[in-house]
């Protein structure tokens, strides 16, 4: 038995010790918001956060997360309110088909929770980091949107 | 800061969310007289619904559409709430069952062409019309009024100051005859239609909550996993069955055509199956030509060879030869099915394009009436065209003959990659014959290619006249899409094409605006050459050919304002093209500089007229979306074929753009009265051809081979 401490949850699991993580949390935890795309580390479609740090969950085992703090796409709207992330995409109606947005939003978190640590990313900072891919080509919606994110986050925390 | 509330909408997954009893409206196919039904009894998902007002006040519209990111689910509900007055914001959709009621003007429940709004624009208005003409009747007559003293509001009648819920009369309007011409809004009374309302999966897509077809869970489910045959058309000779049953979970290896099925309790456990089949296959079938892209490549040439060239009596002639790629389609979630076949039903849950041609593949291998296939319709991860197809769709159904249980069947990307039915590889040659001045007075190209649309035909004909040669007929209009359409030559003188196809095993089909993808990037390159000759500038002289050709030239004009033609700032570089496809007619201007063989894309301008506009910024996204498909294709987008195989196999080999090579893109949409018309794949044909011209005017030579990065140009 494996436990994985999921979105502020322990859940048990029983895996191959080679079962990636990304087939653990669909197949065995039951959350399908994370993605499978290419397998490989590739594409980020099945991007989670580990202890806060995006993490490609298909190149990785469940069994080496145990002790880790996972955060999959359905953690961030878990109090019903969506995150300023995911505000900023609905603002700018960034999804097309939507396959690939789990995996952009949680990089785009990743850096928000960043840049509130420490000092807002510039765009080529961005570009550099939102490195997942889109094959509907929604960039062009990403980019600002992740500008808004930043917007809605430092607002946020001053209110906060 | 203000919060947004999830899902205030909901998606129907099954017939029983209806539940209750209210007014049916039914339509039986494109643009004939709307037709109404009434049932007392909640209607089921296999009648041909395409709006149903509950009285309890839920409106739901069909959406007969599929929805792979171009937004119908949004655009098509539009037409509809629009004509009804309808709430918004309440309203709820659900996709097309199997029901050719449903067919677009292909004849086929099928979302490809960019059909969806051109085809259901006066379907979808018409229904709305139809029920609130029959709403407002019921009403007048329960209210003890007059039609005229009534008006509707978000899916109220309002009389007297006072609003009354649709679905108050919804049962009463069943009763009363469909007008027979419902008139419908005046461009100046339409609300909804027109406005940039937003996409209604967008709360879902970004909460985790949206369900594509690999997501689906049925009850008893199992997983399996697919290893085809690497060499197209090869079998499976020999595998070891003991070692894949050996990992946990796995339950039978089936081999089936050309490929092994490992099913196990879990998705993983049938992939770590299959990755210890040590499975051997049949050589290739030598006599078809097929067994490396240069073997292929020679036999489209030697067709060429034997169509020879013309010799066009004019002062100059262009006489250049062009090619094309194969392309995968590579949509992010890969090919999947969930298929449960019992004796007399076959239910499939999945991501596709065509409900039509998935219950014909269903009931070709279970001898089932289509009636007994039972289609329901997911989210698509993306389409392109990949998912027209049904191959997957065949397999899933055989898997669950054989295993007696429902099954979920899910392809990696290799097998996704290498699997696929190419955008085809093409070569064409063209002699323009050129007067004094240098502007094209004779057009002759020959190009070559192998069949598309061989295999769509013979799916649809009887097996008895399977044997007639149609493409020898009329040859393969899909792959001839945009090669006869030259606006540039003189009136009077038409554009002579002629296609060679050429046998080849290497699997093609459609591919995100299919014939234009090729046939744009090469008469769009040609004229541009010919500018060239007539050392004149590419917009200029494109402009001064566009005589006849109103709306090209206005998209044409239009981007090059937008996109400061003839300005660009030191070191960049432009291009323009413009092409005509689904209707709609697009204009691109391409920005870029090259440094050391790095090319950034700074800037790409497009003009689109797609006529009358549903839902503008979903219209701009399609084109934004366009266009950055297309520039992963133009730099790098490469198939090849290696002993018989597919060489590239996930996207390490098979690059897509991502967020630090994407460009500006600023998209004018042309205001038009026109119907609407294609819009999803227009985007796509100009940027190949624009860029080709940029990357001359920066000083590059002349490319006539896609991608651009064989010539050993690359993306930052």
């Amino acid at each position: 038995m494996l436990t994985l401490n999921i979105n502020g949850k322990g859940v048990e699991i029983k895996v191959d010790t080679d079962t990636p993580l990304l087939w653990a949390i669909r197949e065995e935890v039951g959350l399908t918001g994370t993605k499978f795309g290419c397998g490989i580390g590739q594409c980020g479609a099945c991007t989670v956060l580990v202890n806060g740090k995006p993490l490609r969950s298909c190149s990785v085992p469940a069994t080496a997360m145990s002790g880790t703090q996972i955060e999959t796409i359905e953690s961030l709207a878990a109090d019903g309110h969506l995150n300023t992330i995911q505000q900023a995409w609905l603002e700018l109606d960034v999804p097309q088909c939507g396959y690939c947005q789990s995996g952009q939003i949680m990089v785009a978190t990743a850096i928000v929770n960043q840049a509130l640590a420490g000092q807002r990313p510039s765009p080529e900072q961005i570009k550099q980091q939102m490195n997942n891919i889109c094959r509907c080509g929604t960039y062009n919606r990403i980019r600002p949107a992740m500008e808004r994110a930043l917007d809605l986050a430092y607002d946020a925390n001053k209110e906060a | 800061m203000k919060a947004t509330l999830l899902t205030r909408r909901h998606f129907l997954k099954n017939s029983a969310a209806f539940g209750v009893s209210g007014l049916l409206i039914g339509c039986s196919n494109i643009n004939t007289e709307v037709e109404l039904l009434h049932s007392n009894t909640p209607p089921t998902d296999e009648m041909h619904n395409w709006l149903f007002i509950g009285t309890d006040n839920r409106i739901i519209v069909t959406v007969p559409s599929a929805e792979m990111g171009q937004g119908v689910n949004t655009s098509l509900a539009q037409l509809v709430a629009d004509e009804l007055d309808a709430d918004w914001d309440t309203l709820e959709m659900r996709q097309a069952p199997l029901n050719s009621k449903f067919n677009n003007s292909l004849g086929m429940q099928l979302t490809g062409g960019s059909t969806a709004v051109r085809d259901y624009y006066l379907t979808m208005r018409k229904v709305g019309a139809g029920a609130r003409s029959i709403i407002i009747k019921a009403a007048a007559a329960q209210l003890g009024t007059t039609v005229a003293n009534l008006s509707t509001q978000d899916s109220h009648v309002i009389y007297q100051g006072k609003a009354f819920p649709y679905g108050q009369f919804a049962s009463d309007a069943a009763n009363w005859p469909v007008p027979d011409d419902v008139p419908l809004k005046s461009d100046d009374q339409l609300n909804l239609i027109g406005k940039s309302l937003p996409q209604i999966d967008t709360h879902n897509r970004i909460t985790g909550k949206a369900i594509y077809g690999i997501d689906v869970q049925v009850p008893n489910m199992l997983n399996a996993a697919i290893v085809h045959a690497p060499i197209f058309g090869s079998k499976v000779k020999t595998y070891n069955e003991a070692t894949a049953l050996q990992v946990t979970g796995v339950k039978r290896v089936l081999p089936i055509d050309g490929a092994l099925v490992v099913v196990a309790e879990k998705y993983w456990q049938a992939k770590k199956g299959a990755a210890v089949l040590q499975a051997s296959f049949s050589d290739y079938d030598k006599s078809i030509a097929g067994f490396n892209t240069k073997e292929v490549h020679k036999a489209y040439s030697d067709a060429l060879d034997e169509q020879g060239k013309a010799t066009p009596n004019t002062p100059y002639v262009l006489d250049v030869e062009y090619s094309v790629p194969w392309l995968a389609h590579a949509t992010m979630e890969p090919m999947n099915c969930t298929a449960w076949v019992q004796d007399d039903r076959v239910d499939l849950w999945l991501p596709t394009q065509s409900q039509t041609a998935t219950a014909k593949a269903a009931a070709d291998i279970t001898g089932l009436d289509t009636e007994q296939i039972h289609v329901h319709n997911q989210l698509l991860g993306g389409g392109f065209g990949r998912r027209g197809e049904t191959d997957f769709v065949t397999q899933a159904v055989q898997i669950s003959m054989m295993m007696k249980q429902p099954i979920k069947l899910i392809w990696s990307r290799e097998e996704d990659m290498q699997h696929d039915f190419y955008r085809p590889m093409v070569i064409s040659r063209f002699q323009v014959g050129l007067d004094a001045q240098f502007k094209p007075i004779a057009w002759h190209n020959q190009f070559a290619s192998s069949s598309v649309f061989e295999r769509v035909i013979s799916g649809m004909l009887p097996s008895a006249l399977k044997w007639i040669p149609v493409t020898a007929f009329i040859g393969d209009p899909i792959i001839a899409q945009g090669a006869t359409e030259i606006p540039y030559l003189p009136e009077g003188i038409e554009a002579d094409a002629h296609l060679s196809l050429v046998e080849s095993n290497i699997p093609v089909g459609f591919w995100r605006s299919v014939g234009h993808s090729s046939n744009a990037f090469f008469t769009e390159s040609v004229i541009d050459e010919a500018a060239q000759l007539a050392q004149q500038d590419s917009y200029e002289y494109r402009r001064n050919l566009l005589t006849s050709s109103p709306r090209e030239r206005a998209v044409l004009n239009k981007a090059a304002k937008l996109g400061n033609w003839g300005k660009a700032k030191t070191g960049h570089f432009q291009g323009i093209a413009v092409e005509y496809g689904f209707e709609s007619y697009a204009a691109m201007v391409v920005e870029l500089s090259v440094d050391n063989n790095i090319v950034t894309v700074h800037k790409v301008t497009c003009a689109v007229d797609c006529g009358k506009i549903v839902n503008p910024n979903g219209a701009i996204a399609q084109i934004e979306g366009g266009i950055n498909f297309a520039i992963s294709a133009a730099m790098h987008g490469e198939i090849s074929i290696e002993k018989g195989r597919v060489k590239q196999s996930n996207f390490h080999d098979y690059p897509i753009m991502r967020l630090n090579n994407a460009p500006l893109i600023e998209v004018h949409l042309m205001p038009s009265n026109e119907a609407p018309t294609g819009v999803g794949e227009v985007g796509v044909p100009p940027l190949a051809p624009a860029m080709a011209n940029a990357l001359v005017a920066a000083g590059q030579p002349r490319t006539r081979h896609l991608p651009f990065g064989k010539s050993g140009l690359r993306l930052a």
